[in-house]
């Protein structure tokens, strides 16, 4: 049904009607934040979601690989394990609660998320391992670059609420949130933060160290 | 506990888990010491390597495998060789079983049963309860590794705080145990030392004792009586680690095993520490330990004994460069006829670490340690000693 709904949309919409966005997220001293989750959600309630997608979170010398992911809700995750040793991946994240027991390779099918948040990914064998899964439920979603900057070249002109997150934020709730207007020339703009972030530094420490 | 039936059940728990990971790892050194004729030969020297050891020598070599034994439970087995001549020549540091189920909130438990350090060095993070930033332990952690070591049950508490997206993770830990009652043996008889050799399960370690020159035995039970220790630990999400432990073997001096001739030692101290990794790779560590001890109903027979040290080291790229500065003393407390126990201390090592490739390591230090021990004296030695390390270590792995 859903193929069938996007290729009449791109029939009846065309392509002249996308407008290019580009963002960039600041903090508070001006200078742009790299890593910043941005999700963009229409202000019209009858607008279709991005649809799910699959993605692949590896575990490598004893790293989660991407440290984040954005998936949009109902998408589904594969968790590889390319190193030598054993695995137990885990989240307990009310988001999305599963566990995975000990193994190497690839033995389990995909983990399916299907409600909007943040999962926070642990191994239970190697407490430095931490990663982030963000889902969520918008039409746009991305990450910012080294400066801070997030470029969509072709977003349906119109309202949306605006939400940034960050892994490294102390919370797990959004950094900030609020309306944007996309303009059928196109829009660019510079979001800033209102608060200082505050953000976590990431650990520098060896995985394989502080196994008590 | 039968050596061989303990040993046969680790060979099995290696055997067993077809997730298991293992590690090998050799590290030898070239050494150069003017140091004191060395505690492992009974004197009074602080070091591993004396003067009479210059030249190469075996570091460690290390064998150690970890794997899942069903639903939660993972075993632990880690053996290693500090010296051809040790007796056994290969032996476990530590051997355990852990049940350690996966968190379904924040709230996680685990168990430990069997051989293993308690939660009390700051230093020694890497695997194989390893130092990674000097060859030499400092003298607080050098003692735990020769003569500390968790025989029994150990339970753990913890909070995911993080994960949440809390500030800190904490944990809660309580511990009983047996077979430690030798130990105090070696901070009472010998004092302070330095140095990166863990006393095996089943292996020995060198003091001056009783009048002679001697190799003891520290993981025995004498009183039949359990000890314990308590702990915890706070992290928070920007790299400060707290960590405190209270150690009690509640020995009964009274109580002495002829095959080993030693006494029950009553032995306690409380640590606390500090850690903090900064987000340049730098990391700071201060440890400090006071503790006491007594053997026999001899009231000679008291010692107390206390420690700190400071380390700071920076990562750069594949390198490490680490300082410490470590201090110790130890005095008997009652002494009514004369010659008191008295040992003071301090001392200052240099670290650096290179990681050349995937499996091989460069590591070398200087050590300096500065000491009066009026006990050398039985040795016709002068009390003041200052010992100098310098040693270089290649270290290959799995």
């Amino acid at each position: 049904m859903r193929p069938v709904f996007h290729t009449l949309i791109a029939l009846w919409a065309p392509a002249a009607l996308a407008a290019p966005l580009q963002l960039q997220f600041v903090g508070v001293d001006g200078r742009g934040v790299a890593g910043t989750v941005v999700t963009l959600r229409s202000t019209d309630a009858g607008r279709a979601l991005a649809g799910p997608t699959a993605a692949i979170m590896d575990q490598v010398d004893l790293k989660f690989s991407p440290h984040v992911l954005v998936i949009p809700v109902g998408s589904q995750i594969v968790f590889p394990n390319s190193d030598s040793v054993s695995h137990q991946v885990y989240s307990f994240s009310p988001a999305n609660k599963f566990q995975l027991p000990l193994y190497r390779g690839k033995p389990y099918p995909p983990v399916l998320f299907n409600r909007e948040g943040v999962v926070t990914l642990g191994c239970n064998i190697h407490d430095q391992m931490r990663a982030y899964v963000y889902v969520v439920a918008a039409q746009y979603y991305g990450r910012t670059d080294a400066a801070g900057n997030w470029a969509a070249p072709d977003i349906q002109p119109g309202e949306y609420d605006v939400t940034i997150w960050h892994p490294l934020s102390r919370s797990l709730r959004p950094v900030l949130q609020q309306k944007l207007r996309v303009e059928s020339g196109g829009t660019k703009l510079t979001l800033r933060a209102t608060a200082a972030l505050q953000l976590r530094a990431k650990s520098q420490v060896p995985s394989n160290w502080d196994a008590y | 506990m039968s050596r061989h039936a303990f040993a046969a059940a680790l060979l099995l728990l290696i055997a067993l888990p077809a997730n298991a990971g293992f590690e090998a790892s050799l590290d030898l050194r070239v050494v150069s010491s003017d140091g004191r004729d060395s505690f492992l030969d009974g004197g009074f020297g602080k070091l591993r390597f004396d003067s009479q050891d210059d030249g190469v020598q075996l570091g460690r070599l290390r064998l150690a495998g970890h794997g899942g034994i069903g639903g939660n439970w993972f075993a632990t087995v880690d053996a290693s060789s500090w010296h051809p001549d040790d007796d056994p020549v290969i032996d476990l540091t530590e051997a355990y079983v852990e049940w350690r189920p996966v968190p379904q909130s924040a709230w996680r438990s685990n168990v430990k049963i069997g051989a293993f350090y308690a939660p009390v060095s700051l230093e020694h993070r890497a695997p194989g309860w390893t130092n990674p930033y000097t060859i030499s332990s400092s003298a607080l952690n050098t003692w735990i590794g020769e003569e500390l070591r968790t025989i029994g049950i150990g339970y753990e508490l913890e909070h995911l705080g993080t994960a949440n997206g809390g500030r800190f993770d904490w944990g809660v830990q309580a511990a009983a145990f047996g077979w430690n009652d030798p130990a105090g043996v070696e901070i009472g008889l010998r004092g302070w030392a330095m140095h990166d050799r863990q006393t095996t399960l089943f292996g020995t370690i060198g003091t001056y004792a009783f009048g002679g020159r001697e190799k003891r035995v520290i993981f025995s039970e004498i009183d039949n009586r359990a000890g314990y220790h308590v702990g915890g630990y706070v992290r928070t999400d920007n790299g400060l680690e707290l960590r405190a432990l209270h150690y009690d073997n509640r020995g009964n001096p009274e109580a002495y095993r002829e095959s080993i001739e030693d006494y029950a030692w009553d032995t306690r101290f409380d640590s606390l520490g500090a850690r903090y990794d900064g987000p340049r790779g730098t990391t700071l560590i201060a440890q400090w330990l006071s503790g006491k001890t007594a053997a026999d109903d001899d009231p000679t027979m008291r010692w107390e004994f206390d420690t700190y040290f400071m380390l700071a080291a920076q990562q750069l790229g594949k390198h490490r460069f680490s300082a410490r500065y470590d201090n110790f003393g130890m005095h008997q407390t009652v002494s009514p006829y004369g010659s008191l126990a008295l040992e003071y201390g301090h001392a200052w090592t240099i670290g650096w670490t290179w990681a050349v490739a995937e499996h091989v390591e460069l590591a070398t230090e200087w050590l300096r340690i500065d000491s009066f021990y009026n006990k050398r004296k039985a040795l016709g030695e002068n009390p003041d000693a200052e010992e100098n390390l310098l040693q270089f270590a290649i270290r290959l792995s799995l």
